[in-house]
């Protein structure tokens, strides 16, 4: 497989991301890989760009070395990307070189296992697939793990496209659905005058339930509403409140010595901490509004029922309620924009540029006093400058804490916006299919009495056309459920760990 | 290790232990908390003894393979699984004893075992209260001049092991860290790699400094994935970390470090040679094939070696060393065990680094020994009532002024200060003054050692006065100023010390 060189960085230039175009077997299956740089490197950004990648990512791979096991920091990253992208793929490498990596594959299952994160695992040698392509050699190719990669790989983009189909497959399933039960409703109207009534009075009843159900005092709407005030007021609360521990801990360290020496570690690791405050308000924010939705839309559907059994409401599958929201959102139709809603929430924040090594475990579990301890150690207070320490400590304090309410700010207006935006899109997705649900039932309950009304030779010959549209509605719907299907078997492939087989490679 | 004569080091090394004794028995006498007593005896006796030298760096960074190097035994346990759990110190002495340190302090002899050419097989107690550290005393060479200190991973997965490292090499604690030095490991440079350093590192003559700490990309045969030329990108990319600011302010400098090659090179024995002649002597083709992966070699049958000789090939050399080793059989560059150790020991970078820690740390043992006694006594001054440690504060004033080797020890530090405005050539020679490559006259004034004999006088005068210069110049920042006059002084006691009679 080729893989993408990175090219050297022009100089001094902030470069976020590199685009490569290239022609490979692997990447026409409609896949992007994302080369993205080590997590906990020298540069503090480096964790930002790859979490942002993770973000968006179907699949991450983590790569990592067969001579050692997994450290605090990697295990730390695994945990955080596998709540943030469905498929993780764990790939040992220079297993040529390393007699012992069944050993470190083993511990890296255990600890993987322990942090109750799938994976799929492979073990590979880029050296000897570089080898087996130059003797073309096809049980060295097999050696080198790479062809199980690719295998999973391809797996991956399978499931995504198999994902889109099988979504396709599900809305017209659930159109199939609806109009059998209109057409095979409206056929036993076709026997008798009393059950035309009958029916035509239950269409009725439907309509005018749908249309109660749309009013500003339903019940779901009044769930709705409360239930985004607490959301918002709730993570704007968690949020001050970490900033405020934050800002104490920051304060304390400025006050034991001379912010002029700890300046260049405080500033980076002030930002760590922020960054990792606005991520952990961010999940927050994720599962909130996961739980908002699911209660509001279970309120929406129990008043439904009620109303009638037979009209389905078109309520998404519960077997799409996946993780990341985004996800979840799409395939509940709502728009592309709450989406981008969701994820500009960070927008402001990382305009900062300081997500950082949110992940090294080292800076963030260990108190600052730790970090810092040595460099502000007692000979600085005793300075003969201490009046200058003095002065330089005020301004310290100062920029801290207007990088810190800078930071409340931004972060509360975005998770206020995202919070108001879903709550709007949600009520307008809801209504629209209160409005769906009470057309349908009146445009039935017409129909109906029309057939009431109509006479016998007519009725039959619209039993027949009823009954051949109700057998081609019947392949339709069969044919819909075998790609609704998809994705479920396709989730069932790459579940636990060693699915693939090659967990066992030689 | 070769011995350092005392006499080469200058005289104010000698005199700085001569100058401290009196303040820690002044100490003593003030002081009846017996806590502070032990730590004034403990500090005593380090002036005397050999120097600490800590080994520490991320998990499965290659710490006991490198311990095990130096001392030229294989007495840590080297696991492809995380092994050092506890800190332990390997000490010379008069006969073999393993001793556990408990959490009062006291100490338990242990029972151990070691077949040959293994690591020791040490028996811990099944204690609840787990032992603070475990003392080794091994009769060596290696350890007569320092003392090993083999700590636990850093960024360990399982909790608990990296406490240990952290709490041992804390610059928190009341007492100075029990390390005169430290050889920090480190694959590729991580996050965590330079926050573990930045943590232990201080502005001050105290704890640890640049000057004390050498960095060691270790597995520097994997860097290269094993190939033959591993070595030499191992080699770049040290050079690469030499030049980094953030590293420079932290490590005194980076050498690459094949550890198992090291170790295995060190002890390699007539077996070892004679299973890579036979593997040598089987066409090439056959070997290529199976020298491709460690598997490979495994399941290969066919080349003249046991199932059991090809295991320990790969754990003693692993791929790189059998790669490089059965190459230089083949091309008859080696002929014999020896040679071939010695090759190997070369590749391995670890002269190198026994040349530096001679150099560098045993070259100065005097000077950090006392390092760490000013740190107990200074954190004393600090902690203690004004009224008890007045003399000790005065003794310590004292010895600033007339100790100027302290004084370049502290210049030595704020020379890696990457905000320090000094351009790179004035660095360096800054750096090389205050005896950074060594402490003779030549070495200072980076003079080849064949110049001996010839008079320096003049090339002292010069750089006193365009130091002096720099000084004494009005735009020159606090922290310029300071470092000038201390290299003005050392080539002041350089004249001062020419010999008499020119």
């Amino acid at each position: 497989m080729p893989r993408p060189r990175r090219p050297a960085p022009p100089d001094g230039a902030s470069v976020r991301a590199v685009e490569i175009g290239i022609p490979a077997p692997l990447l026409n299956l409609g896949m992007t890989l994302v080369d993205t740089p080590g997590v906990g490197g020298l540069s503090s950004a480096h964790g930002e760009v790859t979490l942002a990648a993770l973000q968006v990512a179907n699949a991450v791979v983590f790569v990592s070395d067969a001579g050692a096991e997994y450290s605090a920091a990697e295990l730390e990253f695994l945990e955080k990307a596998s709540h943030l992208c469905p498929t993780v793929i764990t790939v040992l490498t220079k297993i040529d070189i390393s007699p012992h990596w069944r050993l470190i594959q083993e511990r890296n299952a255990a600890h993987l296992d322990h942090h109750n994160i799938d994976f799929n695992h492979v073990a590979t040698s880029a050296a000897l697939r570089w080898h087996a392509l130059s003797r073309n050699d096809a049980e060295l190719d097999s050696e080198s793990g790479l062809v199980a990669l690719e295998e999973i790989l391809r797996q991956v983009a399978a499931n995504a496209r198999s994902d889109d189909i099988a979504h396709a497959g599900r809305q017209v399933r659930s159109v199939a659905d609806e109009l059998t039960r209109m057409f095979v409703a409206e056929r036993s109207a076709l026997a008798s005058t009393s059950a035309a009534t009958r029916l035509w009075e239950h269409y009725a009843r439907t309509a005018d339930e749908a249309d109660a159900l749309a009013r500003p005092d339903a019940a779901w709407r009044q769930i709705l509403q409360d239930g985004a005030t607490d959301v918002a007021s709730n993570l704007e609360h968690r949020l001050r409140s970490d900033m405020r521990h934050l800002r104490r801990e920051a304060d304390d360290a400025i006050n034991a010595g001379d912010p002029a020496e700890i300046w260049p570690e405080f500033q980076p690791w002030l930002a760590r901490r922020v960054a990792r405050a606005v991520m952990d308000n961010h999940q927050q924010l994720l599962d909130d509004a996961q739980r908002l939705v699911d209660r509001v839309t279970g309120a929406f559907a129990a008043t439904a029922e009620l109303a009638d059994a037979e009209i389905r409401i078109d309520l998404p599958d519960p077997s799409v309620v996946a993780p990341p929201l985004d996800r979840t959102l799409r395939d509940r139709g709502f728009g592309q924009h709450t989406m981008e809603v969701l994820k500009g929430t960070y927008g402001g924040v990382l305009m900062f540029g300081m997500l950082g090594t949110a992940w090294s475990t080292w800076s963030v579990l260990h108190p600052l006093p730790l970090l810092f301890g040595a460099l502000v150690g007692g000979n600085a207070v005793r300075d003969v400058r201490s009046h200058r320490i003095t002065t330089r400590r005020t301004r310290a304090l100062t920029a801290t804490a207007r990088y810190l309410d800078d930071s409340v700010l931004q972060v509360g207006k975005a998770t206020r916006d995202a919070v108001r935006q879903v709550a709007r899109d949600l009520r307008d997705e809801l209504l629209t299919q209160a409005a769906r649900v009470s057309d349908a039932a009146r445009t039935q309950a017409e129909h109906t009495k029309a057939i009431a009304d109509n006479d016998a030779s007519r009725a039959s010959a619209r039993r027949e056309t009823l009954d051949a549209e109700l057998a081609a509605l019947d392949t339709l719907a069969r044919e819909a459920d075998r790609l609704g299907q998809l994705r479920t078997r396709a989730q069932g492939g790459t579940g636990a760990q060693g699915g693939t087989g090659a967990q066992g490679r030689r | 290790m070769s011995d350092v004569d005392p006499r080469e080091l200058p005289r104010s090394h000698r005199v700085l232990s001569d100058q401290i004794a009196p303040l820690l028995d002044i100490a003593s006498a003030r002081f009846d908390d017996p806590h502070i007593a032990t730590a004034l005896a403990a500090v005593g006796d380090r002036l005397s003894g050999p120097l600490r030298i800590a080994i520490a760096g991320k998990v499965k960074a290659g710490k006991s393979t490198l311990l095990n190097a130096l001392v030229g035994e294989e007495l840590a346990p080297t696991d492809a699984s995380e092994c050092t759990r506890l800190v332990t110190w390997y000490q010379d002495g008069l006969s073999y004893r393993v001793q556990m340190e408990d959490s009062e302090g006291g100490f338990t002899p242990l029972d151990f075992t070691r077949r040959e050419h293994q690591a020791l097989d040490i028996a811990l107690p099944d204690r609840r209260d787990a032992p603070r550290s475990l003392r080794v005393t091994w009769p060596s060479q290696a350890l007569r001049r320092v003392t090993l200190i083999d700590t636990p991973g850093i960024g360990s997965a399982t909790s608990g092991n990296s406490e240990a490292t952290i709490d041992f090499l804390n610059p928190n604690r009341p007492l100075p860290t029990q390390a005169d030095a430290v050889i920090y490991l480190m694959n590729h440079v991580h996050g965590d790699d330079v926050r573990f350093l930045e943590a232990f590192h201080d502005q001050e003559v105290s704890q640890a400094t640049p000057t004390t700490t050498v960095g060691i990309l270790s597995r520097a045969d994997e860097i290269g994935g094993g190939r033959q030329d591993a070595l030499a990108s191992a080699e770049k990319v040290a050079a690469r970390y030499r030049t980094d600011d953030r590293i420079r302010s932290l490590c005194f400098t980076v050498l690459p470090v094949a550890g198992l090659l090291a170790q295995s090179s060190t002890n390699l024995r007539q077996r070892d040679y004679d299973a890579l002649a036979r593997l040598a002597a089987n066409p090439t083709d056959v070997v290529q094939d199976a020298l491709l992966s460690a598997d490979r070699l495994r399941s290969t049958h066919h080349v003249g070696l046991s199932a059991p000789e090809r295991e320990s090939l790969l754990d003693r050399f692993g791929m790189f060393g059998i790669r490089i080793g059965a190459q230089l059989i083949r091309r008859g560059l080696v002929r014999d065990a020896g040679q071939l150790s010695s090759v190997l020991r070369r590749q391995s970078g670890i002269d190198d680094l026994a040349a530096l820690i001679d150099e560098h740390f045993i070259g100065r043992a005097q000077l950090l020994r006392a390092r760490s006694a000013v740190v107990l006594l200074e954190a004393l001054v600090a902690s203690q009532p004004a009224a008890l440690s007045r003399p000790i504060a005065l003794g310590l004033d004292q010895l600033y002024a007339s100790a100027h080797p302290l004084a370049e020890l502290r210049a030595l530090t704020a020379l890696r200060n990457p905000r320090l405005a000094l351009d790179a050539d004035d660095r360096a020679e800054a750096e090389r003054i205050c005896g950074a490559h060594g402490y003779s006259p030549l070495a200072r004034m980076g003079l080849d050692a064949d110049l001996d004999g010839v008079d320096i006088e003049p090339l002292l005068v010069a750089t006193i006065n365009r130091w002096r210069r720099k000084a004494e110049h009005p735009l020159s920042p606090v922290d310029v100023r300071a470092v000038s006059n201390v290299i003005i002084r050392s080539c002041e006691e350089l004249v001062r010390d020419l010999p008499t009679g020119r």
